[in-house]
């Protein structure tokens, strides 16, 4: 080898070290053989005693701490897979130790690099789509359509595959510029010695604080997307917490009622234990959510046995509640009850006469003859009523409407009183308070009754027909029959 | 003449290098001759550690007309690279010592 093969050799092997120190090695070599040659040596034995190209460049480029390049002969494949496994290290590390807001801005930029991938598919479909005119043309001339179909098959999978291979080498070459060098993935741990671009061989602390530079001068448009989701964020996270302050303001009302509750005397604990959880777990929700919005620290460990804690009694307080609730009684008795008070009252029965409102609780008491006898039962401890009748006539029809006011006003305190008293002793009494209605006829009575009914529903039906028929045919201009007179006069 | 492996070659030639250079200032050539009349070495692989020994601030270099051609660089030890030589020195010899002892040892048995 002469001198300026072995040099312009050198040379193009510490390309990626700056442009002086290249031209300074290459002067030592130079230099060397110079020296050697004016000795006496020949310059082939000259450069042949400097040694192997390979090892002088690998000992030099550590001599700037950068690694060796992947050798040739090592796997291809090997090194690829460690790649990858560095590179998903890397991101793990990076998202257990950054902020959201960095993370968000790395989302972006993984978003833009597929947007670019996307867009250099495009050629590739294009090629795929004309590709397949001009196979089906040949093929279906050669071989018909299905050998047209394996063809295209194939030739699709190729490009598809060749696309894929570039799109992977692609994406790598894209995340390693991007994030190689940058901020996100460093980490005191993981540092590694990073090849030092011709362009980049400025002392390292003066790189990183230039790239802070560059990152507080200008807002990139990626910072503004990032600015515009963590405000996104935070204003939902914001309404989040309007809606957990309601929460815990609801929650403390519960518990005041609970402590309310205990002192008088029921015994819910499950359910105060539960209401209890409930609050302490809404409150570290709230700590959580304000502290993300005002960028403060949380203290995680108070919050998390915090939150474990209220999260046990919570289901201890569901267990104990459901056996509570299992013991409760739940009665229905009404009539049964002796502190009823009925009153009673009693019409004569007419021929024609019609009952209203009554309910439907009829009692057969053939001692009764022709006497009908009215029923009403209520509890007195909660609500009063006064009752009275309508009565009124529609063409021979008597009938006889039931009306009654409530005339206490202790209704309401009253059966919450009794709930709560029923409460001390697991116990809920249902219906209790209403009123209850039973007619007492003779079977011969109730029978005229039906029919009376029936007649006058049947009556009534006919009338509203005949009205709708006086209606329709007034607006079409008729003239209205006499009968019709009524219906419409009342009307104006 | 000593033959040895790469990696131990390494240390060794530092400090051989930092020793002669503690001397006297010496340029490149006349390193790597003085060097490789100690250890068999490719010569070419001394130029790397006199890069490196610079680039870590223990040597300065300066450039000095010659009567024979181009001016040559000459390479002077730092303060740094005095305490460097120091630590290797010690570090040899105490290496060698534990490596001589082990020697006597396994002779005895």
């Amino acid at each position: 080898m002469t001198k300026s093969e072995f040099l312009k050799k050198l040379k193009k092997k510490i390309d990626i070290l700056e442009e002086s120190e290249v031209e300074d090695i290459l002067k030592d070599y130079e230099g060397f053989i110079d020296e050697k040659i004016n000795q006496g040596m020949s310059e082939s034995d000259a450069v042949s005693s400097l040694g192997n190209l390979d090892e002088i460049t690998e000992e030099l480029l550590s001599a700037y701490k950068i690694k060796k390049t992947p050798n040739k002969s090592e796997n291809i494949i090997n090194h690829f897979v460690n790649q990858i496994i560095d590179i998903i290290e890397k991101i793990i590390y990076a998202f257990s130790h950054k902020s959201l807001r960095e993370i968000i801005r790395f989302m972006f930029e993984i978003v833009g690099i597929f947007l670019i991938l996307f867009l250099c598919k495009i050629p590739f479909e294009i090629i795929i789509s004309l590709g397949k005119n001009v196979l089906y043309d040949l093929c279906t001339s050669i071989g018909g359509y299905s050998f047209y179909e394996i063809v295209s098959g194939i030739a699709k999978f190729f490009i598809e595959m060749i696309y894929l291979i570039f799109a992977i080498i692609l994406f790598i070459k894209l995340f390693e510029n991007r994030y190689k060098n940058s901020d996100f993935f460093d980490t005191k741990e993981m540092n590694r010695n990073v090849p030092k671009k011709k362009n980049e061989v400025i002392k390292e602390s003066e790189n990183k604080s230039k790239a802070k530079e560059i990152e507080h001068e200008g807002l990139s448009i990626l910072d503004i997307l990032v600015n515009i989701c963590m405000f996104i964020i935070k204003s939902f996270v914001f309404f989040v917490l309007i809606w957990v302050i309601f929460y815990i303001v609801g929650m403390t009302a519960a518990v005041g009622i609970s402590i309310y509750l205990f002192t008088l005397g029921i015994t819910y604990i499950g359910f105060y234990l539960g209401i209890l959880s409930l609050l302490i777990l809404g409150i570290c929700i709230f700590l959580v959510l304000f502290n993300f919005i005002f960028n403060r620290k949380n203290n995680l460990v108070a919050l998390f046995f915090t939150t474990l804690g209220s999260l046990i009694f919570l289901g201890i307080g569901i267990g104990i509640a459901t056996i509570e609730v299992a013991q409760t009684q739940i009665v229905y008795d009404t009539e049964n009850n002796q502190n009823l008070e009925v009153q009673t009252f009693e019409y004569p029965m007419k021929e024609n006469l019609v009952l209203h409102n009554f309910g439907t609780n009829y009692k057969i008491d053939d001692s009764l003859n022709d006497l009908i006898r009215v029923e009403y039962k209520y509890n007195p401890d909660f609500v009063d009523y006064h009752f009275y009748e309508e009565n009124e006539m529609y063409q021979d029809f008597e009938i006889i409407t039931s009306r009654y006011d409530v005339t206490s006003f202790d209704y309401n305190h009253k059966i919450f009183e009794q709930f709560l008293e029923d409460l001390k002793h697991k116990k809920i009494q249902i219906n209790n308070y209403d009123l209850h209605i039973t007619v007492y006829v003779s079977s011969e009575v109730y029978n005229q009754l039906k029919s009376n009914e029936e007649k006058l529903n049947a009556l009534y039906d006919r009338d509203y027909d005949l009205e709708d028929i006086c209606y329709e045919l007034n607006n079409q201009g008729y003239e209205v029959p006499s009968y019709c007179l009524p219906y419409l006069y009342e009307e104006m | 003449m000593i033959l040895i492996n790469t990696q131990f070659k390494k240390g060794v030639l530092e400090l051989l290098v930092l020793l002669m250079v503690e001397k006297k200032d010496m340029y490149g050539y006349e390193l790597v001759e003085a060097v490789s009349k100690v250890v068999n070495v490719n010569e070419g692989t001394i130029y790397p550690i006199l890069k490196r020994l610079t680039n870590e601030g223990f040597f300065e270099t300066y450039l000095e007309e010659s009567k024979e051609g181009p001016p040559r660089k000459y390479y002077h030890i730092t303060v740094a690279g005095k305490k460097r030589k120091k630590e290797q020195v010690e570090e040899w010899i105490s290496f060698a010592q534990s490596v001589n002892d082990f020697i006597k040892g396994s002779d005895k048995k």
